[in-house]
């Protein structure tokens, strides 16, 4: 298969840079590619395709970013990740049997909450979520949604009893998404949460999380194994979702009101021509 | 995930739609209909050719006319939808029992 220039020529999380030991090389699939990351004697950084040439590669965000194809853009910024005073925790990659952009559209789906993390990120009866805003800003080519309020027992490792946590989300590149969430601790500022995703093929993917959190007390550990249990949730209801892929077509579908930011990301996608791992004509 | 759930309300309403962009694909009038029928809403889809622009009456309640709003925004690969307008329409006027493709016989 062709693999469309606007997901060959973007920016991939290959590896967490902080695992990286120098001179064991790690290798990883790139839509189908195979991609070597070292970290030389030097201890510089590479990212070598299987013939030999070299990738292109950006550290940001404790992770290792590289491409099969030329991105003529960098990386995305996320400019809370150089605010003083946050922890920077990388969750490690989780492998998911599903499109990435399955996983990026799960992230985003906020009304799974008291279904798929009950009790914690949400409980019955408070499964309504408030109306919000959702838009694709032209100036930055994502997808932002705003405005969201939701019900949590349990917002986060820090929270102690339930609360009303606000939300925003955002789509810079079709396989990443960024989570705002009011952080526990300080009630006016915002928790990020980023999903990266490294589509090995069009159904499978390794997604990577990582936090920019206000969070002194919670130990390391603890931190991971709450995101890691939130997304292995995830993960069991991806894995069985039908079709694989995510269509770009809803014919068989019947989004509602509660769709609307899932939509608004498919209408990007389409827009952008961002085909791989979507499912162009329904069945 | 897109759940395959229908809000039950009753308060039924009729709004005229305006879809415009890339929707010149013919086949966009029967994924209309379809999606129109599947939400069980009555009225009528057709082609603006003056206008360049397609135009739907239906009337449902306003959960799933809303509902109708979101899958047509994205439709099928062939059609971009740019902008949706909606406005409420004063129906006196016999409604068709269903929904229907008008041509311009109709
Ligand atoms: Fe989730």
């Amino acid at each position: 298969m062709t693999i469309s220039d606007v997901a060959r020529n973007d920016w991939y999380p290959v590896a967490i840079e902080n695992l990286l030991i120098e001179g064991q090389p790690e290798t990883v699939v790139l839509m189908g590619e195979t991609l070597t990351i070292l970290r030389a004697a030097d201890d510089q950084i590479k990212v070598t395709a299987a013939d030999g040439s070299e990738c292109p590669l950006t550290l940001r965000y404790g992770h290792v970013w590289s491409s099969i194809g030329r991105p003529e853009h960098a990386l995305f910024d996320i400019p809370e990740a150089a605010e003083e005073g946050r922890r920077m925790v990388d969750c490690g990659p989780v492998r998911v049997k599903a499109s990435p952009l399955r996983v990026v559209e799960n992230f985003l789906d906020i009304a799974h909450f008291p279904f798929v993390h009950t009790d914690i990120l949400g409980a019955e009866p408070h499964t309504e979520v408030e109306p919000y805003k959702v838009e694709i800003r032209d100036t930055v080519d994502e997808v932002w949604a705003t405005k969201v309020r939701f019900f949590q027992p349990q917002a986060a490792k820090s929270a102690e009893e339930g609360q009303m946590t606000d939300y925003m989300y955002r789509v810079p590149a079709p396989c990443v998404s960024i989570l705002y969430k009011t952080s526990p601790p300080r009630p006016g500022a915002w928790d990020v949460i980023g999903l990266f995703v490294r589509p090995i093929s069009e159904e499978l993917c390794d997604a990577y999380a990582w936090m920019a959190l206000y969070d002194e007390d919670s130990n390391q550990t603890d931190l991971v194994q709450f995101q890691q249990m939130i997304f292995l949730q995830d993960r069991s209801i991806l894995e069985n979702q039908i079709p694989r892929l995510l269509p770009l077509d809803p014919k068989m579908e019947i989004p509602t009101r509660a769709d609307t930011t899932s939509v608004a990301y498919r209408r990007w996608l389409k827009r952008k021509g961002m085909t791989y791992g979507a499912q162009l004509v329904a069945r | 995930m897109i759940r395959d759930t229908q809000p039950l309300m009753m308060n039924r309403q009729t709004e005229l739609f305006r879809f415009s962009g890339d929707v010149s694909d013919p086949d966009f009038l029967d994924w209309i209909c379809h999606r129109a029928n599947r939400l069980g809403l009555n009225g009528w889809v057709r082609k603006n050719a003056a206008g360049g622009f397609i135009e739907a009456l239906a009337s449902g309640p306003e959960e799933l006319l809303d509902a109708m709003e979101l899958g047509c925004s994205l439709g099928p690969i062939t059609v971009w939808v740019e902008t949706v307008v909606r406005c409420p329409h004063d129906s006196d006027g016999p409604m068709p029992n269903g929904f229907k493709i008008l041509t311009q016989a109709d």
